[in-house]
């Protein structure tokens, strides 16, 4: 497979980690933003090849693992909605809400199974296909994703509109990355030396969109695709930056990856959505942190056609997912891990989804 | 979620393109990628083209990692400026 | 017949019931036994002393019905010869209940039956019971079928999950992946410049050539729904074994890994409905591999790894770069209506 295969070539890995262990002379803390890095770096193992010198630590971006309580219980709430056909990717199907009423259904698995229309798609344009195939029946797509996804949803919004497909909407949860980067940084209390950024949202967002992290940070950041190549010369090029005391934003992923990104992209979230707060799991409310449907697009918005009341979100008893969200708490640490929290029966959405970190410890962790 | 895989445009029609990867095709919307051509390889996410690969940087990238030296030197140069729309 | 669709008559037990017994199952089922009509088949064994009998039973609910490399028909003969070859056994007679929507079309049915009788017939089993139902619409989707099987297992022969042994050799018979990207991609859309089919295949004869080298052989077990990783996982916890596997020498086909890399999904938890893992004692390895690799359903043989002692009966993967990751059970949701 092109593009993919040589980004995989095991002996250029073991040249790629010789010169990380030649280059790193101090201990260094990296932090991968992106749950798919996270993923990618458990499955191949690479956490054990670097240098003891190098750690790495997960960070918030996992999107279903950042959807609040109270936005997941409204989902569950529309899905139950009479006539909406819910339709969501795969991982929000089985993230627990608050579940504090006893006779509500836990997840979108659960509503499904007590009858709600609850369908898994790829692409909101599946979504927007099952509303031209069921005109008589509301269909709603949990936006749930960051920059990468935003723009589809999007563009998804605009062909509804072009074709007046009025019983489709969006239930809008999508976030931002370099803010919530901030927040963590701000927050003080997981020292980082460096970012390892995530390739694909930078793709459409660009790579001057990480320039503050060394200009008001101090700190390099380097944009990384998810082959183990391109993972392993981002951390390269983050410890030599760090050795030499030269932070800055580089890009390991220029196959992908420019200054500027995606503007056609970029252009079509700006017409759609507006930068609103959002809540964050284990951050709070973020300022200008997520998006929300401009005031041109409120048609397609699903809160205002189904305005379902939830209480406000609780996170469940000794659930530690906002530390771990944080960096600050290691899936092994959390009392709940692997005993009483499994993907079987997960408590918190950090073993539910297939980029958050619980889930890619308990799976490829204890070797 | 940030899953994305490149894969080759084999046809382009109304913004619908066929893309191809290892044998499989599927069919993907080329709509925030307005300038792609048949030939050309793009990354794929949700059923949307979010990019066209630059060949030329991809392949750049493999020579360097072959001379892995004048690796670190070659990566912070500028990148030759894309077409924009 | 005059009916082109299923209907609830059909399974009222009256005439359009033996009708439809006469026409479709008889027809493309016939043996003795079952053209017999009574309530039970009866057979008195002819096995020498020492033999056993292996009995088992799997349901099938496969959607699509029809998928490139078979059909819901194919898949419930060769699980269950499969089943009992997994025991060491010699499959000999099946029995098969079907469950059928009204509203099911009477050629789809046909078209099952027959695959069913064409595939026993390759595996040499028989079908020497059956039964059918109809349902009212909505009730069960278009088909279900129950198949269970019997056969012997010689004297001698010793094969289940618990006895696989530390320095024990993996055996694979081919690619993985197959079956279960065939199924999701019919699901999912994708199309294929070369088509991925499932490898739906009884594996009874491939067992037989491995018993007749007369070597032994610890654990066969053929990995199905969850993939080769939870078939391996279930292994080492009944033996309380560890097992160690070498990434790169599981050969999966390049369009599963496309497919796979299309729709998020992983080639070591996809199922296959034509393969087999065997675990044997490592100097009977080579010969055995040959064995297989002489066998139309073994070409692609390949060792996998190998069995550890660890008391915490870890499944390991080496993986490309040479790290050493755990390869864990399927966990969450598995893939629906796969088998």
């Amino acid at each position: 497979m092109r593009y993919l295969d040589e980004f995989r070539d095991p002996g250029a890995a073991r040249q790629l980690l010789d010169l990380i262990s030649r280059v790193s002379t101090k201990p260094v803390r990296l932090m991968e933003f992106c749950g798919g890095h996270t993923h990618a770096i458990f499955k191949l193992g690479l956490r054990q090849l670097l240098p003891p010198t190098v750690k790495l630590l997960s960070g918030p971006g996992c999107p279903v693992c950042v959807t609040s309580c109270a936005d997941i219980d409204r989902a569950i709430a529309m899905a139950q909605w009479p006539n909406v056909i819910m339709t969501t990717f795969g991982d929000m199907m089985r993230v627990p809400g608050s579940a504090s009423d006893p006779g509500r259904p836990r997840s979108l698995q659960e509503a499904k199974a007590l009858g709600a229309d609850v369908r898994m798609v790829y692409s909101t344009l599946d979504a927007l296909a099952i509303a031209e195939a069921n005109p008589n029946q509301q269909v709603v797509f949990l936006g749930i994703g960051f920059e990468t996804t935003a723009p589809t949803v999007a563009a998804a919004v605009l062909q509804a509109r072009a074709k007046e497909t009025d019983n489709f909407s969006i239930l809008c949860l999508h976030k931002l990355t370099p803010p919530a980067t901030r927040a963590i940084l701000d927050a003080g209390e997981v020292r980082l030396q460096g970012v390892l950024g995530p390739g694909h949202v930078t793709t459409i967002i660009g790579s001057r969109a990480w320039e503050f992290l060394p200009q008001d940070y101090g700190i390099p950041c380097a944009i990384a695709g998810f082959e183990p190549l391109d993972i392993l010369q981002a951390i390269h090029l983050l410890v030599e930056s760090i050795e030499k005391d030269a932070p800055a934003v580089r890009n390991a992923y220029r196959r992908s990856v420019d200054a500027a990104g995606n503007t056609v992209a970029q252009r079509m979230m700006q017409q759609v959505f507006d930068v609103a707060p959002a809540d964050w799991r284990g951050l709070g409310t973020l300022p200008a942190s997520g998006l929300k449907l401009a005031p041109d697009y409120q048609l397609w918005d699903a809160m205002r056609r189904f305005p379902v009341q939830v209480q406000p979100g609780h996170e469940p008893k000794g659930c530690r997912c906002g530390e771990v969200l944080r960096g600050i708490c290691e899936p092994p640490e959390c009392p709940l891990f692997g005993r009483v929290c499994t993907p079987e029966d997960p408590v918190g959405p950090c073993m539910v989804s297939s980029e958050g970190a619980c889930a890619a410890h308990l799976q490829y962790g204890g070797a | 979620m940030c899953l994305a895989v490149p894969t080759r445009v084999l046809t382009i029609e109304d913004q619908v393109a066929e893309v191809e990867l290892g044998g499989v095709r599927r069919q993907i919307s080329v709509v925030l990628t307005p300038d792609v051509r048949v030939g050309d390889y793009v990354v794929v996410h949700s059923g949307f083209a979010i990019n066209v690969l630059d060949e030329h940087e991809a392949e750049e990238t493999l020579k360097l990692l072959r001379e892995l030296d004048e690796f670190t030197a070659a990566m912070d140069s500028p990148r030759q400026p894309t077409s924009e729309p | 017949m005059s009916k082109e669709t299923i209907t609830l008559a059909h399974g009222s037990g009256g005439r359009l019931t033996h009708d439809l017994i006469r026409e479709v199952f008889l027809r493309h089922l016939a043996n003795p036994k079952l053209t017999a009509q009574d309530d039970a088949a009866v057979w008195a064994p002819t096995a020498p002393p020492g033999t056993r009998f292996a009995f088992s039973t799997d349901s099938y609910v496969v959607q699509p019905l029809f998928f490139p490399g078979g059909d819901i028909g194919k898949l419930a003969v060769c699980g269950t010869v499969n089943d009992l070859a997994m025991v060491g056994a010699q499959p000999l007679y099946l029995s098969a209940g079907f469950i059928l929507e009204e509203g099911l079309p009477l050629s789809d049915l046909e078209r099952v039956v027959a695959s069913m009788a064409q595939t026993a017939q390759r595996a040499g089993v028989e079908v020497i019971a059956g039964d059918t139902k109809v349902v009212d619409k909505g009730s069960a989707d278009r088909l279900f079928i129950n198949t269970a099987g019997v056969g012997t297992v010689a004297p001698g022969v010793d094969i289940s999950g618990a006895n696989a042994r530390p320095g024990d050799v993996v055996l694979l018979n081919g690619p993985i992946g197959m079956h279960g990207l065939a199924i999701m991609t019919q699901r999912e859309g994708l199309s294929f410049s070369s088509t991925l089919a499932s490898d739906c295949a009884p594996l009874n004869g491939l067992v037989a050539a491995m018993l007749a080298t007369g070597l032994p052989i610890h654990c066969l077990r053929d990995p199905t729904r969850g993939g080769l990783a939870t078939t391996l996982n279930e292994i080492a916890a009944q033996s309380h074994v560890g097992i160690e596997i070498d990434e790169a020498e599981v050969p999966v086909p390049e369009t599963v890994q496309a497919a796979c890399e299309l729709l998020g999904l992983d080639p070591l938890y996809a199922a296959n409905e034509g393969k087999l893992v065997a675990f044997v004692p490592p100097e009977a390895a080579p010969a055995l591999l040959e064995s297989m690799r002489r066998h139309p359903y073994g070409r692609e043989a390949a060792v996998i790894g190998s069995v550890t002692a660890d008391d915490k009966a870890r499944v390991v993967l080496r993986t490309r770069l040479g790290a050493r990751r755990a390869l864990s059970m399927l966990t969450g949701a598995q893939l629906p209506r796969i088998c």
